[in-house]
């Protein structure tokens, strides 16, 4: 075929149909791909243990069988400097089996004359860890409120993931616990602190 | 031929015909001139919902817009910048200089084109028809589950948005697969792919990433739709479905979205800077394969957007990697840039002003966008101002003003009218000023800790916040000066000849503007 051929106004119209023709086949495949995506998804998550689909409730977050490894969970309880109060845990330390559910109790105390509204913020060390430390109860699911100088002991629920990685020995389990109604005052100082800190 | 010549010829003027000629065109430059003065109303449109952002946070506890619309005003002036102004900008310049660089006479499918064209109006009525139906969208233009799901987002506006992005994502899709034929099938004679204009090269690539991803956002947004009407659940969780399946198929377009909205950018830097240099461009085919590794690259790293949303460690490091590997087909570019600079005789016009303020700016974007690939800092930084600055530096010192870059050089060829000097110097200045005092302190604002996307915030976070709403607003400004430079020299600009600009592309061989087929006789490149 000479250029002038390949140039030609019908050829070049036969070619474009033939090439949109292909290209309109990849969107379509794109799209059915779209949709596959979901089962895929779940497939990957289940399978590599990774993604939230593995943590249904009623299903995976109940302890699994019970293995014969040991792991030492510490526990930890720190307090923003804006909420008047104490927390600790009654056990600073437990051994447990992977797989096995426990329960230790952290003691709150309000140290103010008035009503304490707070959240306690969990964190796990080593982060890795985290997935792998199943909480089946916990204080730090909701909001608390304690009574002036109230004392009160809380529940947490746990079982460690047989998966938790050889290397580990040990976890640590942290509770800050935050001031959900801070003192004005005291807040705004702590702003202009920020604010000096910052150099603005 | 010149317009006059082609006047004395007995041609009419190729843009003076009657509004049904205009709504109906077949003519690739009349459709890309429809595309760019739909999209630069949009511009100013999701330009006015930002600045109203900013009102409401000029300072703290400003109670100036009611946190609903807070919401909304930052929704849609994320959807309207991205779907309606910046992709169609950019599909504008595209449908008018690709054809005539490549010597084609119009695009391969051009009633497909006009379809394309009036499907992105229709996704604009939809998406802006919203607020005559009790109001927009206000789940944020990520529109995460379960925050954009029934319980949390009641009301139409979540789907009138879906229905809004799908019209724009079918026009993009129709586009894509013109520009695809057109390219690869349409070139005159003798231009090989290696001899084709990066222009062509930027566009090819964007145009594969158009048809495919955006079939996958297509799906996401139907589940999402499913999901709020039918009772699906893709994303709910209380009925055992992720949201995090969202983020993963969101961003699996969307990250390829954000290149949609930078190649063509960076072909038009690189037609634009060799000719103000008098030069060949340095590395042309680095240039045009970086394009091509930046396109695969672009679908391997979207769950970067996620290092926060709990996925797997595993995961996490791959996609931090591939995110940093980006970086250098990036870097191969700006360094062919600097190197085609280095030495030339440099004429400093307004096009080529644009074209260097975004090597300059548009790499803060690519190197602020290096600390958020790194997992340990983009935990902390996530959800912080930081990632307003990133994306500003990409999409305004990027896009926006390659996109200017474009409308200085090209305009001449478009309407036979050069545009005013002295006014597109002052809209670049004021701009380059003002758009740095807008986003650069948002770096510093997002590593002191201001989340995004906030309707308030502490008294300390307030100097920085005045400071880049002043500045916003004089970076509006510095557009309105270059909407009346166009309207000005439109009437009265000086007339422009063929090749202003000793351009070596093709469409500076024909008239300004050129006749509505193009070339009299076909192009042939030796």
């Amino acid at each position: 075929m000479s250029t002038s051929d390949l140039h030609s106004p019908d050829a070049i119209q036969e070619r474009n149909r033939r090439l949109a023709k292909r290209v309109g086949l990849i969107v379509l495949g794109m799209a059915l791909f779209a949709w596959a995506l979901v089962p895929i998804y779940r497939w990957v998550c289940v399978e590599f243990g990774v993604g939230i689909v593995q943590q249904k409730p009623n299903n995976k977050n109940l302890p699994a069988a019970a293995g014969d490894r040991e792991v030492e969970v510490r526990f930890v309880g720190l307090v923003d400097v804006l909420a008047p109060a104490k927390i600790e845990p009654l056990k600073p330390r437990l051994v447990v089996k992977v797989g096995e559910q426990h329960e230790v109790m952290y003691r709150f105390t309000n140290l103010s004359d008035e009503n304490l509204d707070f959240q306690a913020v969990h964190s796990v060390a080593p982060s890795l860890a985290d997935p792998l430390f199943h909480k089946v109860e916990c204080f730090c699911f909701t909001t608390q409120t304690l009574k002036p100088r109230e004392v009160k002991d809380l529940p947490v629920a746990f079982w460690v993931d047989p998966k938790f990685p050889q290397q580990y020995h040990a976890v640590t389990l942290q509770y800050t616990l935050y001031n959900l109604n801070p003192d004005p005052t005291l807040l705004k100082k702590r702003q202009e602190e920020n604010a000096a800190k910052a150099g603005v | 031929m010149s317009t006059a010549a082609h006047a004395q010829a007995g041609h009419p003027h190729p843009l003076k015909t009657s509004l049904w000629d205009w709504i109906t065109t077949t003519d690739h430059k009349k459709i890309g001139i429809m595309y760019l003065i739909l999209a630069l109303f949009s511009f100013f449109v999701g330009g006015l919902f930002a600045l109203l952002v900013r009102l409401q946070l000029w300072r703290p506890d400003a109670g100036i817009l009611s946190p609903d619309v807070y919401n909304q005003m930052l929704t849609m002036h994320a959807t309207v910048m991205i779907f309606l102004a910046v992709i169609p900008l950019l599909t504008g310049f595209g449908n008018y200089a690709v054809p005539l660089m490549l010597g084609a006479k119009d695009m391969a499918f051009p009633r497909l084109n006009n379809v394309a064209f009036w499907i992105n109006a229709a996704a604009a009525i939809v998406l802006m028809s919203a607020f005559a139906m009790g109001g927009s969208a206000a789940a944020g233009w990520t529109s995460y589950p379960p925050l954009s799901g029934g319980i949390f987002s009641p009301g139409r506006g979540v789907d009138i948005w879906i229905l809004g992005i799908h019209l724009a994502g079918i026009s993009s899709i129709l586009g894509g697969v013109n520009f695809i034929v057109t390219i690869i099938n349409m070139r005159a004679p003798g231009m090989s792919l290696h001899k084709m204009p990066l222009f062509c090269w930027t566009w090819l690539v964007t145009a594969w990433l158009q048809v495919i991803a955006t079939p996958v956002l297509a799906g996401v947004l139907t589940m999402l739709l499913f999901d709020r009407n039918l009772g699906t659940s893709f994303f709910r969780p209380e009925a055992g479905g992720d949201p995090v399946l969202w983020q993963h198929l969101f961003w699996f377009y969307s990250h390829p979205a954000v290149y949609i909205m930078i190649l063509s950018a960076f072909g038009i830097v690189s037609e634009i800077i060799p000719i103000f240099s008098k030069k060949h461009i340095f590395g042309y085919l680095a240039i045009a394969y970086s394009s091509v590794a930046i396109g695969i690259l672009g679908f391997l790293v979207w769950a970067h957007h996620m290092f926060a949303s709990g996925i797997d460690v595993r995961a996490r490091t791959i996609f931090s990697v591939l995110t940093m590997l980006i970086a250098v087909p990036t870097g191969i570019k700006i360094f062919s840039w600097v190197a085609t600079l280095w030495g030339g005789n440099i004429r400093l016009t307004s096009a080529m002003l644009f074209a260097v303020g975004f090597v300059a700016f548009f790499l803060i974007g690519g190197l602020d966008g290096i600390f958020l690939a790194i997992i340990p800092v983009d935990i902390q930084l996530t959800h912080t101002y930081w990632v307003v600055a990133h994306i500003h530096y990409v999409l305004f010192a990027g896009s926006i003003m390659a996109i200017m870059a474009a409308a200085y050089y090209w305009f001449p060829k478009m309407f036979g009218r050069m545009l005013n000097e002295t006014m597109g110097k002052w809209h670049f200045w004021l701009t380059i000023v003002s758009m740095n005092v807008t986003f650069f302190p948002m770096h510093f604002l997002g590593v002191q800790g201001m989340p995004r996307r906030y309707y308030t915030y502490p008294a300390e976070f307030a100097f920085w916040n005045t400071t880049e709403t002043i500045a916003a607003f004089v970076m509006g400004f510095a557009q309105l000066i270059f909407v009346y430079n166009v309207i000005v020299s439109l009437r009265k600009g000086e007339k422009a000849p063929d090749d202003p600009w000793e351009g070596k592309t093709l469409e500076w061989t024909v008239s300004s503007p050129p006749p509505s087929h193009n070339f009299d006789t076909m192009p042939v490149i030796k």
